[in-house]
């Protein structure tokens, strides 16, 4: 495989178009069939006799972990949801979501959003992983334990800087006792690119068709990441869908100046 | 994405239908609803909440039940079940084409859903299979029919299960539960 693209933070959305174009040519198919099944062999040994389910976001990792969950039998599913969704994400979702799925909403709306504007477009990391915490964590301990379950199976891998446990394991138990098994951890973004290509026959999430759609990745709308200020995050929302931004004038006096300031 | 269940039969056991009500409601947290011939049932919220609601449906000899999942800020538009002149149905889906089909057989929206189309559809004479037809999206309908309900999916899922006391039907699979096949109407009495 040649590898072409870095972290996600330092490529931008046009690299990842370019390397999609090119993706036969940079990842043979043969190259990602043994990779599946390496995943799949490894999530059948780890989760033999286990309760199992796995997470599922709707983003381009997590229709890679679909894959090799349906292969390794794995069919329930969680995905953790607020109420500031992109209606066009959730419309998505309603086609194509995975039969076993079960929505857990943690219930952020605009009022959450009127009374925690620091939250809104997060301009650093720390604030993009206190969203993260909120909804995706959030809902998959909550799902963990209506399910009790004994191994939550997750699509976070090591080229997107995500913690997989220690020593480069990808299995691992947290205070909480929650154990947390990230099968794909090792594929990189040109391995999550070819998969779609080669085996994805759905029309990806809406996301990846919105400005620096590669880059943002699945989100909350509020949760828009790397916008140049608050402003541009109105203008990256306004541009994808305008009803979010009226209804979140309503609420939230930013949205209302940048709509009086498009008049 | 929605959750839809159903019974047809003589009575429904209550406790399945719990059980059917409550994984339907794991696919639509936003508000629920519940048709039967004499009764019509909403709420907010997880239908899980409330599901001793299905105990008064304990002598219905059939039913069909809806949990929504809202796209957007607003969570009190129209849930389904939606009541055409002839038919109560549930549908699981998008139908991006409504205002097209709408025109097609001269008909006047009367909600901003677009499965009410649907209905319409049905009420003009087409068959439950030659609407699914129509939509070119994934999709999962329950509808009632002039002898008994019908159901069909394709891309969507819609287990069901056929008892001694009736049918049961749910969106997530449930003990004794089958998928229906892809693309066939299936019906029931």
């Amino acid at each position: 495989m040649i590898q072409t693209l870095g972290r996600k933070q330092t490529s931008s959305h046009e690299d990842w178009v370019q390397v999609m174009d090119n993706i036969e040519r940079i990842v043979p198919k043969r190259e990602l069939d043994n990779l599946l099944d390496r995943s799949v062999e490894d999530v059948k040994k780890k989760t033999k006799g286990k309760k199992t389910a796995f997470a599922w976001s709707g983003g381009k990792d997590s229709i890679a972990l679909e894959g090799v969950m349906k292969e390794a039998g794995v069919h329930e599913c969680l995905m953790g949801m607020s109420n500031l969704e992109y209606p066009q994400f959730l419309r998505w979702v309603t086609d194509y979501m995975p039969d076993g799925l079960e929505v857990i909403n943690t219930g952020q709306d605009l009022k959450w959003l009127a009374k925690h504007q620091d939250m809104l477009f997060p301009q650093d990391s720390t604030t993009a992983a206190k969203w993260f915490k909120m909804i995706q964590h959030k809902a998959q301990e909550k799902y963990f334990e209506k399910h009790q379950l004994e191994i939550i199976i997750l699509g976070r891998r090591k080229a997107d800087g995500n913690y997989i446990g220690k020593k480069g394991e990808n299995l691992y138990t947290n205070r909480q006792g929650i154990t947390r098994f990230s099968p794909i951890a090792d594929w990189t973004h040109e391995h999550i690119l070819a998969y779609l290509h080669y085996y994805y026959e759905n029309p990806l999430p809406p996301f990846y068709s919105w400005p620096r759609g590669y880059r943002c990745g699945t989100h909350s709308w509020a949760a828009r990441q790397w916008c140049n200020g608050i402003m541009d995050g109105w203008r990256e929302v306004y541009t994808i869908d305008q009803d979010i931004v009226f209804e979140a004038s309503k609420y939230i006096s930013s949205a209302k100046t940048f709509l009086e300031r498009m008049r | 994405m929605c959750g839809i269940f159903g019974f047809i039969g003589s009575k429904p056991n209550l406790s399945l239908l719990k059980e059917i009500g409550e994984l339907a409601s794991t696919r639509g947290v936003h508000g629920w609803g519940i048709a039967s011939d004499s009764r019509f049932e909403v709420g907010d919220g997880k239908l899980e909440q409330k599901i001793d609601i299905l105990d008064s449906f304990k002598d219905e000899s059939w039913l069909i039940g809806h949990c929504r999942l809202a796209t957007f800020g607003n969570y009190e538009g129209v849930v389904q079940p939606l009541r055409s002149e002839r038919h109560t149905f549930a549908h699981n889906g998008n139908v991006y084409n409504y205002k097209y089909l709408a025109n097609y057989i001269h008909y006047t929206m009367k909600t901003d859903c677009d499965s009410e189309i649907l209905g319409a559809l049905l009420d003009v004479g087409y068959s439950l299979r030659k609407v699914s037809q129509l939509l070119n999206q994934p999709y999962a309908i329950l509808t009632t029919t002039k002898k008994g309900m019908s159901a069909i999916r394709k891309g969507l899922p819609l287990f069901v299960s056929e008892r001694e006391e009736g049918t049961y039907f749910c969106s997530r699979a449930f003990d004794r539960s089958e998928p229906l096949k892809e693309g066939r109407e299936y019906s029931y009495k």
